[in-house]
């Protein structure tokens, strides 16, 4: 058999599964197997195209599998769902990305975050249960790719009504956003009027805000019908009478109550909302890769995004995560991508001889390897932290 | 495509960031770059460094290491014989002991043959029969 044709779809097939998790899921064992069946039954065609060849190679190769009844076996398996989940999470991100930001998103999400284009779990068991628990037809990978891709056409970016309703119902999972929403708002405001900077200064004044605008809001103490712009004008009313009264409390300055009101005007808008001076320095946001790359909720996103950072040194964390391993990262790229030895690691750039020093030499390196690499995932775990 | 891959585009076919279509002109690219699918081999093979070999193949290490190696099945073979052994000998001895205190002699012959011993001896039906009365038979 031809090689190139057997590594063509070898790659196919590597990438297929990473997409869709077929060899976790238990589609197949082997993969070099699958490639050389890939390859030698449905081989390309006569004046056949490469991009030809694979769609009709894998449709042909998927219907030879019996994929439809894979999926159907598969329904109640959580490595289904999850890769559903992250199918339909990569369509609302690409959906996020190509949309302008919604009224929603303006008011309740923290800047380049989103509201409108998230998928918390519950809504997601809500959909999975709509459209899966009479399983649809899958012939292949591609057609549960769309199909995937079409209910987050449907069903995104979501109703501000919707989301309104989860905050009155007090979903934990809307809530932080807008808290963090709320942060730099607080820290603008509490500059502005009452002179405190600093993280530390304002985190009482922001979290006491919170949780008035919590217990507002859930216990629908806001005049109805309730849209996001409410929430934000109760919020930011809220924020400058906690000012005001510090002030009072300062005696620096006198403090009409009467005047005090829950209603946002124009200037304020354009002053305090969408304007650069408000975002703190090394806000998660302000890295613009972050949330192109991962998903938070999907263990094998965080792990390719760690891969991507270390190998690729272009990308703005990779300074970050590598500072003071330098030369270790080098060794060990050595010796795993490189296929070197230790030996031979050894050899190259310590330039040690004797038998008894190498394997001394050698030891070292191997444990040095194996701290590293404990090393490199804790540091990327605090820095997901960080970023988060 | 005469250029190679641009890194971030190569990462996010890794992370299976691409639409369907730039995917195959990746891949279609991979075919004749032997230098972009390095680089991609070589992101592969780090994700298994650090990820499918600390979960899976450690895991493996310990248990399937232990349970696929040529000792352990000495071993196991070594206990299964010592066990029938031990099973056997046991057997053969109750089975003596048995004939001797119930002073059986000839126990080869049918007539003979211990198939379960009573141990409810002639002491104890007097115990019973004091405390059951005359009903109690032995």
């Amino acid at each position: 058999m031809d090689q190139n044709l057997k590594k063509d779809s070898l790659e196919l097939l590597t990438k297929e599964s990473e997409r869709y998790r077929l060899e976790r899921l238990g589609f197949f064992r082997d993969i070099r197997e699958e490639a050389e069946l890939l390859a030698s039954s449905f081989p390309p065609k006569e004046d056949e195209t490469f991009a030809q060849w694979k769609s009709r190679g894998l449709r042909e190769y998927y219907r030879h599998k019996g994929f439809s009844a894979f999926c159907r076996k598969n329904i109640d398996n959580p490595d289904f769902e999850t890769l559903v989940r992250t199918l339909i999470n990569t369509y609302i991100q690409k959906a996020f990305n190509s949309s302008p930001r919604t009224e929603t998103d303006r008011f309740l999400a923290p800047d380049l975050d989103t509201v409108s284009y998230a998928m918390p779990p519950s809504l997601f068991q809500e959909l999975y249960t709509i459209y899966f628990s009479a399983m649809p037809s899958f012939g292949n990978t591609s057609e549960l790719d769309r199909f995937c891709g079409n209910i987050a056409g449907e069903r995104f970016p979501l109703d501000e009504a919707r989301i309104i309703g989860s905050l009155q119902e007090n979903d934990s999972f809307y809530w932080e956003k807008f808290y963090t929403k709320l942060r730099p708002i607080a820290d603008a405001f509490s500059y502005q009027m009452s002179g405190l900077s600093g993280n530390d200064s304002t985190h009482d004044l922001w979290s006491d805000t919170c949780i008035s605008v919590n217990r507002a809001v859930v216990e629908r103490r806001l005049k109805e019908p309730v849209d996001a712009r409410a929430v934000i004008s109760y919020s930011v009313g809220t924020i400058k009478n906690k000012n005001k009264e510090l002030l009072r409390n300062r005696a620096k300055a006198p403090v009409d109550v009467d005047s005090l009101q829950y209603k946002l005007t124009i200037e304020e808008e354009e002053k305090y909302f969408n304007n650069p001076v408000t975002k703190p320095e090394n806000f998660p946001s302000q890295i613009p890769s972050l949330h192109n790359y991962i998903d938070y909720t999907d263990k094998d996103s965080i792990q390719g995004y760690f891969i991507v950072i270390l190998y690729n040194k272009e990308h703005p964390l990779h300074d970050e995560l590598v500072k003071g391993y330098e030369d270790k990262i080098e060794r060990m790229f050595e010796h795993y991508i490189d296929g070197l030895s230790y030996e031979e690691i050894v050899a190259r750039h310590s330039g040690v001889t004797g038998d008894r020093e190498t394997a001394k030499e050698c030891a070292r390196l191997r444990q040095e390897t194996k701290r590293l690499k404990k090393n490199l995932l804790d540091r990327f775990h605090k820095m997901m932290e960080k970023y988060r | 495509m005469n250029r190679h891959i641009d890194i971030d585009i190569l990462s996010r076919y890794l992370l299976n960031r691409l639409t369907q279509d730039e995917e195959t002109a990746v891949q279609e690219h991979l075919r004749h770059c032997p230098e972009c699918a390095g680089r991609l081999e070589a992101m592969r093979k780090l994700r298994n460094v650090f990820f499918e070999d600390t979960e899976s193949q450690d895991r493996k290490s310990v248990i399937f290491r232990i349970v696929r190696s040529r000792w352990t099945k000495v071993a196991a073979a070594v206990i299964i014989v010592a066990g029938i052994g031990l099973f056997t000998a046991e057997t053969v001895r109750n089975r003596s002991n048995i004939l001797e205190q119930h002073e059986i002699v000839n126990g080869d012959n049918p007539d003979n043959e211990v198939f379960a011993v009573d141990t409810f001896d002639k002491k104890d039906s007097t115990y019973y029969r004091k405390k059951y009365g005359d009903d109690f038979k032995f």
